[in-house]
């Protein structure tokens, strides 16, 4: 049995300390998934606050025996969509506009170790969401095409079209981001 | 220029620094939930919501959905059975036609489809098996103990749930009236189907030869065709022509559903009791009447003039018929909109208006998602004036 598994076994019977392990070994990359699709961190917090809590909450009744870090990524990209549905449209528009994605100023350089990956961040802010979602659960969550299209309800040939234009957009981006670089 | 590589790299690159707090709030409060679920035990599992809500989320009820599409296939397939093997098709169908009686075992399985982390086996298949006497009366005795009766003599439905010792009855329509679409017989749908299926052959089917099926010899068919959600395969037994075994999948939703029909028999000998509506002795009765909760799904939307597409004030928009009385529903206020409680079910939500012809329209409230139910769904109405 895989540790997800034995971790879920333990997890069925209120074992806090599967709980707790389930946790360091996911959060950092839930987090990065719920920021990159939200592009805001504060709402990544708290979209990978409510999947835990879910999560931890149906912890005797959750039919999973592997692959435990494909539920976690699609419970977070469920709520992510959730979350910008009932999002105020100004927010988003503010969002497209501004290079740097934030919570409370900070510029996305500073909560993102690498700079390159922070432009990287920022870039991912300006695809259309569907584009992201696709780009994000696959180049980051590490999720197959055929997965994320059971997810997201569409068919395997979309995601993947999805998940090109995406780069090619992002490939735009940072580019034009790098050329209004060298003529500064 | 950056290629595809690069960026991937770079996305699993991106860590976010977020506050030792925010970390410890998340750990904290998913360790709260978990000791909170394990106090309540298995409470938690089947939460204690009034028996109302707990059949419309019950498998039974899911089934009948399944059911609908299986029985359609059904027909199509005495139709093209007949078809292929040049039998005549009214004397295939004939039994469906006139059976005032009949009996069947459905196995239905639930696979999560596309979802790999799904665990299917947890999802045990269902048998069922079904009774019916003419197209009022039906009986569908789950393997794992529940009992759906309906009765449409009476207008009722009754569920049994034997475990617990509880009963329900629901009265869906007035006593005596077969409604059109009834979700627990569909034996009138199956009817009108054959009638559509004698005009329209042009399924595409492909025959299987022939196989031996519970030592029976038995012709198969493959159909394909625009009107079923999922492949349906048919052995039917080859000296009789009368279908044996139908095999059908369908997607419905993110899941597939797998459906098996065996050992049909028609105008079997049917205990009148068991259709009765009247719950058990010993049994605890709830229902409709008995909901105390009351329902946190709003449907809202605006009424117009389908010609003028002016607000109509003073619309009634309600629940058409749907859960206890009196229905659901609300009064379009002077902009013409309307803003309501009410199940979160799959029903129907008619618009009146004086002056204007009535309309109905389906809410999708999840039947088939009940992890997902949104809570609120916009429907919004054109009358036509009369």
């Amino acid at each position: 049995m895989s540790e997800d598994g034995r971790l879920l076994k333990h997890l069925r019977r209120g074992d806090r300390d599967a709980l707790r392990r389930v946790y360091e070994k996911y959060i950092d990359e839930l987090l990065a998934v719920a920021a990159s699709l939200l592009s805001r961190i504060d709402a990544a917090e708290d979209c990978v606050h409510d999947v835990f809590v879910d999560f931890a909450g149906a912890a005797g009744s959750i039919r999973i025996r592997h692959n435990l870090k494909g539920y976690l990524l699609s419970c977070v990209a469920n709520r992510a969509r959730d979350q910008l549905r009932k999002r105020p449209r100004e927010t988003n528009r503010a969002l497209e506009d501004s290079d740097y994605p934030t919570t409370s100023g900070e510029p996305a350089s500073r909560l993102i170790d690498c700079e390159e990956s922070a432009r990287l961040f920022a870039a991912l802010a300006k695809l259309p969401y569907e584009q992201r979602e696709v780009f994000v659960l696959h180049a980051q969550g590490d999720m197959k095409f055929r997965e994320i299209a059971g997810l997201v309800g569409v068919s395997t040939a979309t995601v993947q079209s999805r998940y090109r234009y995406g780069i090619e957009k992002l490939r735009g981006l940072l580019e034009k981001e790098n050329e209004n670089e060298v003529s500064r | 220029m950056k290629s595809a590589d690069d960026i991937e790299r770079l996305a699993r690159k991106i860590r976010i620094k977020t506050g030792v707090a925010a970390r410890e709030r998340i750990l904290s409060d998913a360790e709260a939930a978990l000791v909170s679920t394990m106090k309540k035990g298995r409470e938690v599992l089947e939460p204690s919501l009034s028996i109302w809500r707990t059949i419309m989320k019950s498998k039974i009820t899911k089934l009948a959905g399944a059911a609908v599409v299986i029985i359609a296939a059904f027909v199509v397939i005495h139709q093209l059975g007949g078809t292929v093997e040049s039998v005549a098709f009214a004397d295939v169908v004939r039994p469906l036609l006139t059976a005032e009686t009949g009996k069947f075992k459905m196995t239905i399985d639930v696979v999560a489809a596309g979802l790999d982390w799904i665990d299917c086996k947890d999802e045990p298949t269902q048998t069922i098996e079904v009774i019916f006497a003419g197209p009022a009366r039906t009986r569908w005795d789950v393997a794992t103990g529940e009992v759906l009766v309906a009765n449409m003599f009476e207008g009722k439905v009754m569920i049994l749930m034997p475990a617990k010792k509880e009963a329900a009855v629901m009265q869906v329509g007035p006593p005596g009236v077969i409604p059109p679409h009834n979700r627990f017989n569909k034996l009138l749908e199956l009817r009108r189907l054959i009638q559509y299926a004698l005009k329209n052959e042009d399924e595409s089917v492909e025959f299987l030869g022939r196989r031996e099926i519970d030592d029976v010899g038995a012709l198969g068919y493959h159909i394909t065709g625009p009107q079923h959600h999922g492949d349906i395969t048919v052995w039917a037994d080859a000296e009789s022509k009368v279908p044996i075994r139908i095999e059908q999948s369908m997607a419905i939703g993110e899941r597939t559903e797998a459906a098996v029909i065996s050992d049909i028999a028609y105008d079997v000998e049917v205990d009148e009791s068991l259709f009765s509506v009247e719950p058990p002795e010993g049994y605890s009765v709830g229902g409709p009447e008995s909901e105390a909760k009351e329902p946190e799904f709003v449907v809202t939307g605006r009424v117009t003039d389908a010609t003028t597409g002016e607000a109509i004030a003073g619309a009634r928009v309600s629940d058409d018929g749907y859960g206890p009385k009196p229905y659901k529903g609300a009064v379009t206020d002077a902009d013409g909109r309307y803003s309501y409680h009410t199940w979160p079910e799959e029903h129907r939500i008619k618009a009146e208006a004086p002056g204007y012809k009535a309309q109905a329209k389906g809410l999708k409230a999840g039947l088939f998602h009940t992890d997902n139910v949104s809570e609120k769904q916009v429907l919004d109405f054109a009358l036509e004036p009369e």
